[in-house]
């Protein structure tokens, strides 16, 4: 197929042994992570084991659209393997990263690296186009992230100087380049096998969850660093370009047309093709600071700073500290503001002294730094420190107490205490430092997991791992991250929440009715499309069939589309776009355009979504042989018990989400629900008969998975006792 | 506690331990907070009631969430100068 490099490098540590598959062997799976979900069931026997076995395999898989100008789909990687972080199983599971690494793999003639078994020292694995050598890495060992890439773009740049054109000692097609290579690396988090340890590309390009960072640490390898001088050949250069510009020009926010859009929300929080916030950062943007994208991306979600502080983080790596920062630095800026500002009016003072409150220093960024240096989840964080700071609160963590910590947190919000926090975790420091195994194991041990999950002040709902958006609201979120392996971090169906719900707040009407939206959404859900009650939020509608199709829809299509042929989140799906008359995006017509351009290949949309029915049901199945089954299918019990933001019942409500009323469409306020553990059980049956599982166990059935050609799969079910079968 | 809403990461929760901290609160970009809740807290917490019977006559106002913001964010951080200038 077109797109494809045509090979993949199968590293084995143990006995240092490169292998190349070719991928036309795996082309049914397209790429990213179908291929990693096939070459995992091919080449791990026993899918049982421990995430820090030596037999797990780590796949770094590409996509035929990597390294083209498939706008926002050249760029990430899709990361898999048994992972170490979740609970009460270490489930197959999958994280993803974007910046250079893939385009580089690609560019040096290779769909992915897949690495299995323990190397007898740290090693690093230098692939130059072709040629690929496993080195010693002891004297990188130790370092942390940045220190690494730094240390391999001068051995393998040798004297050349960063930016000037070099040599490099390649048998593959030309072997001069400017470019530095690509490396994805681990920190110390990884070396000291913390289950929060992630793997880091470039400054702040990270791959977190999943705990893969430890999973490198156990292997002993410290990183992978790729350059390539090559190319990907495209079926029809000219159909990819001009997808790019219809694209561009069709569903792009143009600046110039910003007035014209009617829109009373604030239309920065657009997501989709034309989203316009970027970069995608949550802090106060320091003054000096420029977009910057992933390979070919027309995008640029990350910043570029002058001062070179928080350089590419994004997203929650921008936000986990930077509101602590901002708070624990207003107090004494008022003070000194107040002797300044006594001869202003009330009005002016109030005023000046709204803008000194949002003081920022620069503890957020250096501490996002520092997070990307040692190699730590961001995610893991954005909820683990409240939890810290509330046990320490209510008196139950500190110097002296219950649980022995001692965390300075007089000085909580500044750099210090970040860094003592951070260090704790990456390096296992002093007390309290269970924590580096992430905050869910930390509570079990301390003894409070049951009684932390019940009130909610610990917020990981699903796997042992932390909250996003919220499962009693957020629904298609929630179900489709605990009918997996992790949260599921897809943002298909946030725009339902953000178009109406700013437009709420302030006393205006949304956009468009809740009905349009839902028959908007519909439209594109093949092979559900137009049935507008997949997409009824409403209590009386969540534990229906309708539900089941919504997110059965959801995981298909993410599975292919997005984490195979890797579209970014940041962009897709472009289902509801603003920027357009009649608000219907460009997803169903835009992702088999780009892919067709690239291949070669007349794949639907549609198509897609049945390989990502395919792939999911895979996933399924190595999910059930590692241990799953429906009775350990629930979430945590404040999502059962304590209602969703449950201040605001009776009050102005936050979260409105499209559902019917007495039969008519609205936006209704999600507060105060909480999801009924009897009758989301009964759901799960819903979903388990849409997908062809067994309602009893929930794995797949020999005759789902013949009709998708996985008889093999079928047939390792049956082997292992644990195909699914019909009720008698 | 309030929300914090951000695009990518949703409602997330915001628990406010001082009056300081509930005044900054009301500054981030989506404050989300229930207004007769904060307004109870002002008086059975902070002990101030003569705030906290304003602040119930705003919650119980006719009027959107951001106005409400608004006006809860200028009368609590002209209480919190008031008693910055006092000490």
């Amino acid at each position: 197929m077109y797109g494809h490099a045509g090979k993949i490098l199968l590293i084995d540590l143990t006995i240092r042994r490169c292998t190349i598959i070719q991928t036309s062997a795996y082309e049914g799976w397209v790429g990213g992570h179908g291929l990693g979900s096939a070459l995992f069931w091919d080449l791990v026997k026993d899918k049982t084991i421990d995430g820090f076995d030596p037999t797990n395999l780590i796949t770094i898989m590409t996509s035929p659209l990597t390294g083209t100008l498939a706008t926002g789909a050249s760029a990430r990687v899709e990361v898999q393997g048994i992972g170490v972080q979740s609970s009460p199983i270490g489930w197959f599971t999958r994280s993803n990263v974007g910046g250079r690494f893939g385009t580089m793999l690609k560019y040096a003639g290779w769909d992915g690296v897949a690495v299995i078994g323990q190397a007898d020292m740290p090693i690093w694995i230098d692939i130059r186009n072709d040629a690929v050598s496993i080195r010693t890495a002891t004297h990188l060992w130790g370092l942390d992230t940045w220190e690494t890439q730094r240390q391999i773009w001068k051995e393998v740049i040798g004297t050349s100087v960063p930016g000037d054109w070099f040599d490099f000692d390649s048998p593959g097609i030309g072997r001069r380049t400017t470019q530095l290579p690509a490396v994805l690396t681990i920190g110390p988090a990884g070396e000291n096998k913390c289950r929060v340890a992630s793997l880091i590309h470039d400054a702040g390009n990270s791959s977190g969850q999943g705990g893969f960072g430890a999973v490198w640490g156990a292997k002993n390898l410290k990183a992978i660093s790729v350059i390539g001088t090559g190319s990907v050949t495209i079926a029809d250069p000219k159909a990819l370009m001009e997808a790019r510009l219809w694209a561009k020009k069709n569903y792009e926010t143009h600046l110039g047309k910003l007035r014209d859009i009617k829109d009373p929300t604030p239309i920065k929080f657009h997501f989709g093709f034309g989203a316009q916030r970027v970069p995608m950062v949550m802090w106060r943007r320091p003054k000096e600071h420029r977009p910057q994208a992933c390979t070919g991306c027309h995008s640029g979600c990350r910043t570029r700073t002058g001062t070179g502080q928080g350089n590419e983080s994004s997203c929650i790596d921008t936000e986990f500290y930077s509101h602590f920062d901002l708070s624990s630095n207003s107090g004494p800026a008022i003070k000194a503001l107040i002797k300044s500002l006594e001869n202003i009016n009330q009005k002016g003072t109030a005023k000046a002294v709204g803008l000194v409150l949002g003081r920022q220093t620069d503890a957020a960024y250096r501490t996002a730094d520092l997070m990307q240096k040692l190699g730590i989840n961001a995610g893991e964080l954005w909820y683990g420190l409240p939890y810290l700071r509330d046990l320490y609160k209510m008196g139950v963590l500190g110097p002296g107490k219950e649980i022995e910590c001692d965390l300075p947190f007089d000085e909580f919000g500044q750099y210090e205490f970040a860094e003592k926090l951070l260090h704790k975790m990456a390096y296992r420091e002093g007390s309290a430092a269970e924590i580096a195994d992430g905050f869910y194991r930390a509570a079990r041990d301390w003894g409070r997991l049951e009684e932390d999950l019940g009130s909610g002040i610990l917020r990981f709902p699903w796997w042992g791992l932390p909250d996003h958006y919220d499962a009693r609201a957020q629904i298609e979120w929630g179900y489709g991250s605990i009918m997996g392996d992790r949260d599921i971090n897809e943002h298909d169906f946030n725009m339902l929440f953000w178009m109406a719900s700013p437009a709420i707040w302030r006393g205006r009407k949304p956009l468009v009715s809740a009905e349009e939206v839902a028959r908007i959404y519909a439209e594109k859900m093949e092979p559900y499309q137009n049935d507008s009650l997949l997409l009824d939020y409403s209590t009386e509608n969540i534990y229906s069939e309708h539900m089941a199709k919504l997110v059965a829809w959801h995981r298909h299509y993410t599975r292919f589309w997005k984490q195979s042929v890797l579209f970014c989140d940041i962009r897709y799906a472009d289902i509801f776009n603003p920027n357009r008359p009649d608000h219907r995006g460009m997803t169903g017509e835009a992702e088999p355009r780009f892919f067709r351009a690239v291949t070669g290949r007349d794949l639907s949309f549609a198509d897609g979504n049945e390989i990502g029915r395919r792939i999911w049901n895979l996933d399924n199945a190595i999910w059930t042989i590692q241990g799953r089954h429906r009775d350990m299918v629930y979430f945590a019990d404040y999502i059962y018990t304590q209602p969703f933001a449950w201040q605001f019942s009776g009050s102005l409500s936050m979260y409105y989400l499209p559902g019917r009323k007495n039969g008519r469409w609205k936006y209704i306020p999600m507060e105060g629900r909480t999801l009924d553990k009897v009758k989301f059980d009964e759901w799960k049956t819903h979903f388990y008969e849409l997908e062809g599982w067994s309602t009893a166990t929930g794995w797949p059935m020999r005759s789902t998975l013949e009709q998708l050609d996985m008889k093999p799969v079928a047939d390792a079910l049956e082997y292992n006792g644990r195909i699914g079968r019909e009720i008698a | 506690m309030g929300f914090r809403l951000r695009e990518r990461t949703g409602p997330t929760p915001v628990t406010i331990y001082s009056f300081v901290e509930a005044v900054g609160f009301l500054y981030d970009q989506h404050p989300r907070i229930d207004f007769a809740q904060l307004a109870s807290w002002v008086n059975t917490v902070m002990g101030d009631a003569e705030l906290a019977q304003l602040l119930h006559v705003v919650a119980a106002l006719k009027a959107s969430h951001q106005r409400k913001t608004e006006r809860f964010r200028e009368l609590m951080t002209e209480r919190l100068l008031q008693c910055i200038e006092q000490r």
